[in-house]
């Protein structure tokens, strides 16, 4: 009988200790992305990574996304006869969910566990105990710019996923499902508000949070050598896409609760 | 002058350092000999300010080194110069930019002048300019522990200390940097501390030894007399004798 509960509590108090450490991490990282000395060359090479290198991935992304949301949605709309809203979901799905959520997802496995891995070397290597003899503080130099490139940069790669995506729903919409150009366009402008947009970026800035803060903290904090990079990266690529979609529903009520 | 007084460090209940006194004067050379786990790494590490000690001061020039953290540990930190056991370059910089890391931060030079200067600290720890736009990754052991020394001595620092030099380097090389380590600190007229566990590399290197022995100092004496100290401890140490007062694990039979 006690056995279970003591299980519990620890689990419980376990769960409570990583949501402090994680925490007092991001709240360290943020301060030093306030506060001098900035190493603006890591920032300008994160955000590159992040908003430019990625852009590939997250534009194949958005882009099949948007073909195969035309197709279903009209698959699915063309028995009650409503063809007509085809533009609409696929501009309020893209904007919305797909492209702030696939980007973050593929973000996640590219750059966070990247990051994990990239820093978790420099620890079991003593190269983060070489910054600190050098005299410079690692959340200056390694955390901070990460986490401000993910901030800036999702938003930005998340907007050109919505015009990519939104593209990819309007080639099939004309080309394979007959719509008239002008009408789908007008139809996608119409309906498009500014509230659908904004909380997609919004969301696009947490996830970009989400993922640079996992990957730095779960890289920092690994141990024993080339395993414990490996179980740091994999850790930082889970936890991210858990707290990705944990956080979308966050967002989205934030936004859209009536 | 460096000086070490009652240094306490436990890891739960795994008491490393059990009260370590040391003291090194300016231009002199300590080696800190002892067998795996006895703590000499932990003693570069509380020096450095990598781990914070349980009991025990630690001090520069009569300046505290405990209990120092942000602006005033960096500007602390900017007085040593340290070569880790693997160099420990920062992958994602070019060599240039290892070496000249502390005096391009603190030392108000352009990337220019850090690009020139980072020639002749090449040069002084043996190495080519030309190697100096390239990645450390690529680079021999050798040759990053060269590079990983030309950093540790760039900022002209008072205190150097080199965590096991010779480590993964064959005897030739490992006696190479050994020169360069001992002609450095002449050179600079720093304080240095090196750990090894290279009994001739420690002749090489030190002024004086210390042997930590669990936990403690347990002798200290000059290089000269390492092989002949009369100390049970440091004779069976120095000479790789099974027996002694040091506890060998015996090994399982076939």
């Amino acid at each position: 009988m006690i056995n279970p509960l003591a299980a519990l509590g620890r689990v419980t108090l376990s769960l409570f200790e990583a949501i402090g450490r994680v925490t007092l991490f991001a709240l360290t990282g943020l301060a030093h992305a306030v506060r001098p000395p900035f190493f603006w060359r890591n920032y300008a090479r994160h955000m590159v990574e992040i908003g430019y290198l990625s852009l590939p991935v997250v534009a194949l992304t958005t882009l099949f996304s948007g073909m195969v949301l035309a197709l279903q949605s009209y698959s699915g709309f063309s028995r009650f006869s409503a063809e007509g809203a085809v533009a609409m979901v696929v501009v309020l799905s893209i904007t919305r969910e797909l492209a702030p959520v696939l980007a973050g997802l593929m973000v996640a496995g590219r750059i966070g566990a990247a990051m994990a891995a990239e820093i978790g070397t420099m620890r079991v290597t003593e190269q983060i105990d070489a910054l600190e003899a050098l005299s410079t503080n690692p959340y200056s130099y390694l955390v901070a710019p990460r986490i401000v490139a993910g901030l800036l940069m999702m938003p930005v790669l998340v907007l050109v996923g919505d015009i990519i995506g939104v593209f990819g729903g309007y080639i099939v919409g004309v080309s394979k499902l007959g719509f008239n150009a002008s009408n789908y366009l007008t139809q996608t402008w119409d309906v498009l508000e500014t509230e659908d947009v904004v909380s997609g970026l919004t969301k696009a800035a947490v996830y970009g949070f989400i993922v640079t803060l996992m990957g730095c903290y779960h890289g920092y904090h690994s141990t024993g050598g080339a395993q414990g990079v490996g179980r740091a990266t994999t850790q930082a690529v889970v936890s991210s896409a858990i707290l990705i979609l944990i956080a979308n529903y966050f967002v989205t009520e934030l936004f859209f609760s009536k | 002058m460096l000086a070490v007084q009652g240094l306490v460090k436990s890891f739960g209940r795994n008491h490393v350092l059990r009260g370590v006194d040391l003291t090194v004067e300016k231009g002199e050379s300590l080696v800190i000999i002892g067998g795996s786990g006895s703590g000499k790494s932990v003693t570069i590490k509380c020096l450095m300010g990598f781990i914070m000690p349980d009991a025990g001061t630690l001090t520069l020039d009569g300046e505290s080194l405990v209990g120092r953290s942000g602006r005033a540990r960096d500007a602390l930190n900017q007085r040593f110069g340290m070569l880790f056991q693997h160099a420990a370059l920062l992958d994602s910089l070019p060599v240039w930019e290892n070496v000249m890391f502390a005096p391009l931060r603190f030392g108000g030079i352009s990337r220019r002048e850090a690009r020139k200067a980072a020639a002749g600290w090449l040069e002084r720890v043996g190495l080519d300019e030309g190697i100096a736009a390239e990645l450390p990754g690529g680079l021999s052991t050798g040759a990053q522990k060269r590079i990983g020394l030309a950093r540790a001595i760039a900022g002209e620092p008072d205190v150097l200390l080199f965590d096991e030099p010779t480590t993964g380097l064959d005897a030739l090389v490992g006696r190479q940097i050994d020169g360069l380590i001992r002609s450095t600190i002449d050179d600079l007229g720093a304080a240095a501390i090196t750990i090894t566990h290279n009994i001739a590399s420690a002749r090489r290197i030190g002024d004086r030894v210390a042997m930590l022995y669990e936990g403690k100092i347990a002798w200290t004496g000059p290089s000269a007399g390492l092989m002949e100290s009369g100390d049970p401890l440091v004779d069976q140490f120095v000479h790789g004798r099974l027996e002694g007062p040091i506890p060998v694990p015996a090994l399982p039979e076939d």
